[in-house]
C-alpha cells in the first residue's frame, strides 16, 4: 500500500478514521454536535458515500455518522470534499468526544432546560485535545433537558440533565389534585385543607407538578442543572456521582473544565475518570471543581 | 361524587397514549365553552399526560377523583 502524496497525517492522528476489517478500507467519523444536522448537510454526506464510500452510513452511539468503505487512497480528497461542505471530521482515543444531548426546552415538552445549546457551547469549547489538554483516556460529556435523562448524563465522564424547584401558590390552587396524581415519585399528597403538600425528601425536581397544573398555582423557584462525573460504559461500567445540584447552566463549562483539570492532573495513563474518582475521592473531586 | 355539573363523559380505560388525548380533544370540539366533560382515564400515562395536553389546549381541570383502584374521574371545563 502506497501513501498518497496528498495526505495529511497530522490531520489523521486527530482521529475520526477509523480502520475497517477489509483491506485498505476506512470509516470516516463525522463531527455531530448533539446530534443535529440540517438536511443539505445529510444530502451532502449521502452523495459522498456514494461517491468515496460503498453508499452505507453508520450511525453511531454517540449521534454521529461514520461513512463506510471508503479506500485508503481516496480518505484526503474525501475529507477535503466534507470539510468544503462545512462537515467535519470526528475524534476518536484519548479526546474529548463530542457532546451529545436530547433536543432539550428548545424542542421537548419535556425539557427544563437547552441542553442543545449548552452541548454546541461545551462541543465548540473542549472538543478534540486542545493545548495543554492531553487526556490520559477519551473523556464524554451530554446534556440532558429533564430528569428522564435520555442522553444518559449519568453513563458520561461528565453529565448534565435539567431540574426544576416548585413551589405553590396557595391562592390560586383550585384544588383538583391532578399534581397528586401525576407525581411518580409520591412526593405530593392532598392535604385535608384540599391543597397539596411537597415531600421535599421524596422530590426529584422533576417539574411534573408544574406542568400538569390547570391553574399554573405551582410555579417555577430555580432552574439548574444537576451534574455528575465518572460514569462510563464499556467492560467495567459504573454510574457517574452526583457533583452538585441546581448548578446555574452558565456554570456548566466552568464544571466542565474544573473536572478536565482534575483528570489531567491525576489521571493515570489510560483510566476513565471514574476510575480516578474512586482512587483519589468524590471529596477531592468537589473540593477542587465547585 | 364530584360538586361540578357533567355535560358529557368518555370512558377511555383501556385506551392507550395518544388516542385518548385525541378523543378527549375531538369530544371538546363538540361541546360549548364552558361545558364541563368527564373523563375516566387509566392511572399510569393516562393520566400523566392527558389532563397536561388538555390544559396545554387552553383548558381548565376542574378536579380529579379516583375511579376504582387503576383509574381517576377528571373534569375538564372548555376553555
Amino acid at each position: 500500500m502506497s501513501l498518497p502524496k496528498t495526505i495529511d497525517l497530522a490531520a489523521m492522528k486527530t482521529g475520526g478514521l477509523i480502520k475497517q476489517r477489509e483491506k485498505d478500507l476506512f470509516a470516516i467519523r463525522l463531527r455531530v454536535p448533539v446530534g443535529r444536522m440540517g438536511a443539505d448537510h445529510l444530502r451532502k454526506i449521502g452523495e459522498l458515500a456514494k461517491k468515496y464510500g460503498n453508499g452505507m452510513l453508520h450511525f453511531t452511539v454517540r449521534q454521529g455518522i461514520e461513512i463506510q468503505g471508503v479506500p485508503f487512497a481516496d480518505i484526503q480528497t474525501a475529507r477535503d470534499e466534507l470539510e468544503a461542505a462545512g462537515l467535519r471530521i470526528g475524534a476518536c482515543g484519548p479526546r474529548f468526544r463530542v457532546v451529545t444531548a436530547c433536543p432539550g426546552a428548545a424542542v421537548c415538552p419535556n425539557g427544563l432546560v437547552d441542553a442543545g445549546a449548552l452541548g454546541l457551547e461545551a462541543d465548540e469549547r473542549f472538543y478534540g485535545q486542545p493545548e495543554g489538554l492531553e487526556l490520559p483516556h477519551k473523556f464524554k460529556v451530554t446534556f440532558a433537558g429533564c430528569t428522564s435523562c435520555c442522553p444518559k448524563p449519568q453513563e458520561n465522564d461528565v453529565g448534565f440533565h435539567g431540574q426544576v424547584e416548585p413551589v405553590l401558590f396557595e391562592d390560586e390552587c383550585n384544588g383538583c389534585g391532578i399534581c397528586e396524581v401525576t407525581c411518580k415519585e409520591g412526593a405530593i399528597i392532598m392535604g385535608d385543607d384540599d391543597l397539596p403538600v411537597r415531600n421535599e425528601a421524596k422530590c426529584i425536581y422533576c417539574g411534573d407538578c408544574i406542568n400538569s397544573c390547570p391553574t399554573d398555582a405551582w410555579k417555577v423557584k430555580r432552574t439548574g442543572l444537576a451534574a455528575f462525573a465518572g460514569g462510563r460504559w464499556g467492560r467495567h461500567p459504573e454510574l457517574g456521582q452526583k457533583l452538585a445540584d441546581f448548578v446555574e447552566p452558565e456554570k456548566a463549562m466552568d464544571i466542565i473544565a474544573g473536572v478536565l483539570k482534575f483528570y489531567k492532573d491525576e489521571g493515570k495513563r489510560g483510566e476513565r475518570l471514574g476510575v480516578t474518582i474512586n482512587r483519589v475521592g468524590l471529596t477531592e473531586l468537589k473540593r477542587r471543581v465547585l | 361524587m364530584s360538586k361540578f355539573k357533567v355535560d358529557d363523559s368518555l370512558d377511555l380505560r383501556g385506551v392507550l397514549c395518544p388516542i385518548n388525548f385525541v378523543k378527549t380533544k375531538l369530544k371538546l370540539e363538540e361541546m360549548e365553552p364552558g361545558d364541563h366533560l368527564e373523563v375516566l382515564l387509566d392511572e399510569g400515562d393516562p393520566i400523566a399526560n392527558v389532563p397536561r395536553s388538555v390544559k396545554e389546549e387552553g383548558h381548565m381541570i376542574l378536579k380529579v377523583d379516583r375511579e376504582g383502584e387503576h383509574a381517576y374521574r377528571i373534569i375538564i371545563k372548555k376553555s
